[in-house]
């Protein structure tokens, strides 16, 4: 098997690790509706790609100089597919002509209105009136072609829906805007590669890093799903090395300590080793990479697994080759715990899976090389007297408190916790909690929020129509029920590509409704004055008989339709798909009951999708436990008495109602990832119990195994509860409070057991 | 008309909106002659002038001629009416910048009113007009001429993106301003002179933009 495991092993080595940083990736899908899913993802595959970094200083061209510098050094990187800007001068001049080229079949819906009301006429006037206005003589050269002006009028009209502009300077690759005396060069980019890639991660980082230490007088601010990643990589990783460190440390002492000899400390090392080994190899092969949350979770697992080999040498004081009298506690310790993993398996939720699969194959890999391994290597232990004697006043102090009342009393413990589970706000099964944010980067966020306008990226809708006309045209239809959005302060913005290319529907009548005009009028006005000549006026009239209607391709390809190609999504499951962005959301309820309108709109709100799955799951995990703990009785009941039985599983339930009350008053709520942890509190309190249970006399040995198992199991959960990333930190809390609770109930409950069994005292 | 005429004009109807002015200050005087002596001069614009527009556009062989009024409020800003050959009326001030047109209905055209951009030029020429010559050297190059009787400032945008609008700006008066010319980026020029004026119900009829 360990063959199997190591080409296994092998075989990802030579194809390369691949460690998962995208939270997204261990979640299950929140759409009901695939085609929702789909569009979600490709919106947020090119979010994830956007950085924007701000550099700011009161000197215009130290700034304007350290921009281009950063963009150099960004460039050579080879990480960024392209730096987005506004419109260089060039990419207006094509916008302006693209426009221009269909502007007989573009008009805005209050220049319709005007046409259908007055004609011409208040066009015309508009036209006189620019070319008399002291400063708009710029648009005169534009009477002969389009004497409404309504390329100019259309493109206003765009201007002015492109939300807040930033009246920045456009240089290469950025733009340069002052605010109070303070310069700032704004750069926008799109990475080339996933920001969960390491290579881009980490180089992206140091290149800013370094670039802010080389440049102290300038203040950079920076923003983009990349850097979230790189900080959460980062400080899992660094959990994942403290954790597994502190409590690997833990373990070498503790077995220094009380067995004295170096056999045992290999052996241990060897089996948590063949176990970690095991359960990475696994996961990895089964998921094809292995996410980096898991490998958090996974580090305390060394604390569990270490439970067959402190039972295995405890029992080695007294027993020559001790594993058949331990093989039926800790094989049974095992079906249990692996009971609870199986139950978390079934959770259609790829991360919750990842964790069970990585836990219950890494617990039986450890189990394996105590069973295989431990008898044949011969070696001797000794555990000094004082830990002994430590470990045997414990067992004194716990036999007073080993009577009914005090049993009783213990129950008001999972009443207590039942009674808080039910009336607690539970607000905090939220995506947050499986990152840490650091607050510097949030306060960068908001910053560049203020200086860009930027639609959000978790809260949007999607349009579906079976062709891109009709689809168009839907986003149209749309059009006054989002303008209402808008005038009742629900939303500031919004943005869909139908505000840019009109259906040919409606370009179709607009043009119509324009030919009538055109065609008839003499510019009686302009030609008097002497700008638009008789000539002119035949060549306009067979420009319009010539001219085509503006198409989403067209568009899409212009830089215009490049910088907006995100509200696009193109085909999805014989559907065309588009997105409206909405800029500043203020009632999430009235955007969920405008989509329940119309069938083929949809409202993605990813967080609270998100969050309400967390609360299932959380409910649904609870469900699992309750029912694994049910199978755990009967199978018990069939090795021992009920009585017992129950001894045994009362530990685990006190230990987490203690654990639940703990969490409420600490942090305000009961979440999935607390719920979590309960299930290893629950395989590791029925260990302790059957270690008692399988006892055949009396002995100190027990308690020294159990004691040895709390304090590795303590030390490495108590350095979890410390993590940065709350979902880890309530997962850590809840095993700190769970586990003391066991250790400290198991002597009680074992006295129980024996008493029951009728075991005589030592 | 040629394509890259339009272009041209959009391009610089774009640049129009997203112009900077950027703060650079230099100024070339004579003695007793600076931006501060000058506006000592000019000891108050009347609040009622009555001006004549000649636009000289390079493509017309004739001139544009348009004339109207210019309301001044000290505090609230300006008015800009022009009554021939069609009534147009621009009210500019701090923070707006509205257009009526012949009706007097308030029309999206330029529709750019809430745009910092051309909220800035409509802001150099509410300083300008209202004599209020300080600030202007924040944006432009400055040059002063003054005889016994008449003075002119010459001035030049320092930012590039405001000389893709407007080459040169020419300001002419004594106690008041008597005539403004500027060229713009097109070669165009726009000559506006100023004469004052006391018709009451103009001053009254024009308030009333300021108002609302």
């Amino acid at each position: 098997m360990l063959a199997v495991t190591g080409w296994l092993f092998y075989s990802h080595l030579t194809s390369g690790f691949r460690v998962e940083t995208n939270i997204l990736k261990l979640l299950p899908k929140t759409e009901v509706d695939p085609f929702a899913e789909e569009a979600f993802t490709r919106f947020s595959d090119n979010n994830f790609k956007q950085i924007i970094v701000a550099v700011s200083a009161d000197d215009k061209s130290q700034v304007s100089g350290a921009a281009k510098q950063l963009i150099s050094q960004l460039k050579q990187t080879e990480l960024i597919a392209s730096f987005t800007s506004q419109l260089t001068q060039k990419e207006q001049e094509a916008v302006g002509k693209l426009y221009f080229d269909h502007r007989f079949h573009l008009l805005t819906d209050r220049d319709r209105q005007l046409m259908l009301e007055q004609g011409s006429q208040p066009f015309l006037d508009a036209t006189l009136q620019l070319v008399y206005s002291p400063l708009s003589g710029q648009l005169i050269g534009l009477i002969p072609t389009d004497p409404y002006l309504l390329s100019y009028r259309y493109l206003q009209n765009l201007n002015a829906k492109g939300g807040k502009q930033q009246q920045g300077q456009l240089d290469d690759g950025f733009i340069l805007f002052e605010q109070e005396e303070q310069y700032t060069a704004l750069i926008s980019a799109t990475l080339q590669t996933s920001p969960f890639d390491t290579h881009t991660q980490d180089t992206v980082t140091t290149l800013l890093h370094d670039f802010e230490q080389n440049n102290p007088e300038l203040t950079l601010l920076k923003t983009g799903a990349v850097f979230y990643a790189q900080h959460a990589a980062a400080s899992a990783k660094q959990e994942i090395s403290t954790i597994g460190l502190g409590s690997l440390i833990a373990v070498i002492l503790l077995l220094i300590v009380a067995f004295r000899s170096t056999a045992p400390l290999l052996l241990t090392l060897t089996s948590l080793a063949s176990g970690i080994f095991i359960a990475f190899t696994v996961v990895h092969w089964f998921f094809g990479s292995i996410h980096v949350l898991t490998l958090v979770f996974g580090s305390s697992l060394v604390g569990v697994a270490v439970d067959y080999a402190f039972h295995y040498f405890a029992s080695a004081n007294k027993h020559r080759h001790p594993l058949r009298h331990i093989l039926i506690a800790i094989s049974m310790g095992l079906v249990s715990s692996v009971i609870g993993y199986i139950a978390l398996f079934t959770a259609p939720f790829p991360g919750l899976r990842q964790m069970a699969l990585f836990c219950a194959t890494g617990l039986a890999g450890a189990f394996l090389t105590v069973v295989l391994l431990f008898d044949r290597i011969p070696y001797r232990v000794a555990t000094p007297n004082w830990l002994l004697r430590c470990f045997k006043s414990h067992l004194r102090v716990s036999r007073h408190a080993s009577n009914n009342t005090f049993i009783l009393m213990l129950l008001l413990a999972p009443l207590t916790a039942g009674y808080l589970l039910l009336n607690t706000e539970q607000d905090n099964d939220n995506i947050r909690q499986l990152q840490s944010i650091p607050p510097e980067l949030y306060q960068q966020e908001q910053q560049i929020k203020e200086l860009v306008n930027a639609p959000a990226t978790n809260q949007f809708f999607v349009v579906k129509a079976e062709n891109k006309q009709l689809l168009l045209e839907k986003l149209q239809q749309l059009e006054p029920q989002l303008q209402q959005l808008v005038s009742s302060a629900v939303i500031d913005g919004y943005q869909h590509p139908a505000q840019f290319v009109p259906s040919a529907q409606q370009q179709r009548n607009d043009y119509q409704l324009l030919g009538k005009r055109l065609l008839n009028d003499n510019f009686q006005q302009l030609l008097e004055l002497g700008l638009l000549q008789p000539a002119q006026i035949s060549k306009l009239k067979q420009n319009y008989q010539q001219q085509t209607p503006l198409g989403i391709n067209e568009w899409l390809n212009s830089p215009l339709g490049q910088r907006f190609n995100y509200l696009w999504l193109g085909q999805i499951e014989q559907q065309q798909a588009s997105i409206i962005t909405l800029n500043n959301i203020h009632d999430l309820e009235a955007l969920q009951q405008a989509a329940q309108a119309h069938d083929y709109l949809y409202f993605i709100n990813k967080v609270e999708k998100i969050s309400t799955l967390f609360a299932n799951y959380r409910e649904l995990a609870l469900l699992m436990l309750l029912t694994a703990l049910g199978i755990i009785f009967i199978l018990l009941t069939v090795k021992y008495r009920p009585i017992i039985a129950a001894y045994v599983l009362l530990g685990p339930v006190i230990a987490a109602a203690f654990a639940v009350i703990v969490n409420i008053s600490i942090n305000g709520s009961f979440n999935l990832f607390s719920t979590l942890a309960l299930f290893l509190v629950f395989g590791i309190g029925i260990d302790y119990g059957l270690f008692y249970a399988e006892a055949k006399t009396r002995s100190s040995y027990i308690n020294l195994a159990i004691g040895l198992s709390a304090i590795t199991t303590l030390l490495s959960f108590g350095l979890l509860s410390l993590s940065a990333t709350p979902a880890i930190h309530a997962f850590g809390l809840t095993m700190l409070t769970g586990i003391l609770t066991v250790f400290l109930l198991s002597p009680i409950l074992g006295h129980l057991i024996y008493s029951t069994k009728g075991l005589p005292h030592e | 008309m040629k394509i890259h005429t339009f272009k041209f004009s959009i391009l610089l109807l774009l640049a129009a909106l997203v112009a900077l002015i950027s703060p650079q200050i230099s100024s070339a005087t004579d003695e007793g002659c600076e931006l501060n002596a000058i506006a000592t001069k000019l000891q108050s614009q009347p609040e009622l002038s009555r001006f004549e527009q000649e636009k000289s556009i390079k493509v017309l062989s004739k001139p544009l001629y348009s004339s109207g009024y210019l309301l001044l409020s000290q505090d609230s800003g300006l008015v800009w009416q022009t009554l021939e050959p069609i009534k147009s009326t621009t009210v500019i001030t701090d923070t707006e910048f509205k257009q009526y047109n012949k009706s007097d209905q308030l029309i999206s055209l330029p529709d750019n009113g809430n745009q910092p951009a051309s909220q800035l030029i409509s802001s150099t020429f509410l300083a300008i007009l209202s004599g209020s010559f300080t600030e202007l050297d924040k944006n432009f190059t400055v040059a002063t001429r003054c005889d016994d009787s008449q003075w002119t400032i010459s001035l030049t945008p320092t930012n590039s993106t405001i000389d893709n609008v407007m080459h040169h700006i020419t300001v002419t008066g004594s106690q008041r301003i008597q005539r403004i010319a500027f060229t713009e980026a097109n070669d165009d020029v726009t000559q506006l002179s100023f004469t004052p004026d006391t018709t009451e119900h103009m001053i009254t009829q024009l308030r009333e933009y300021l108002v609302d």
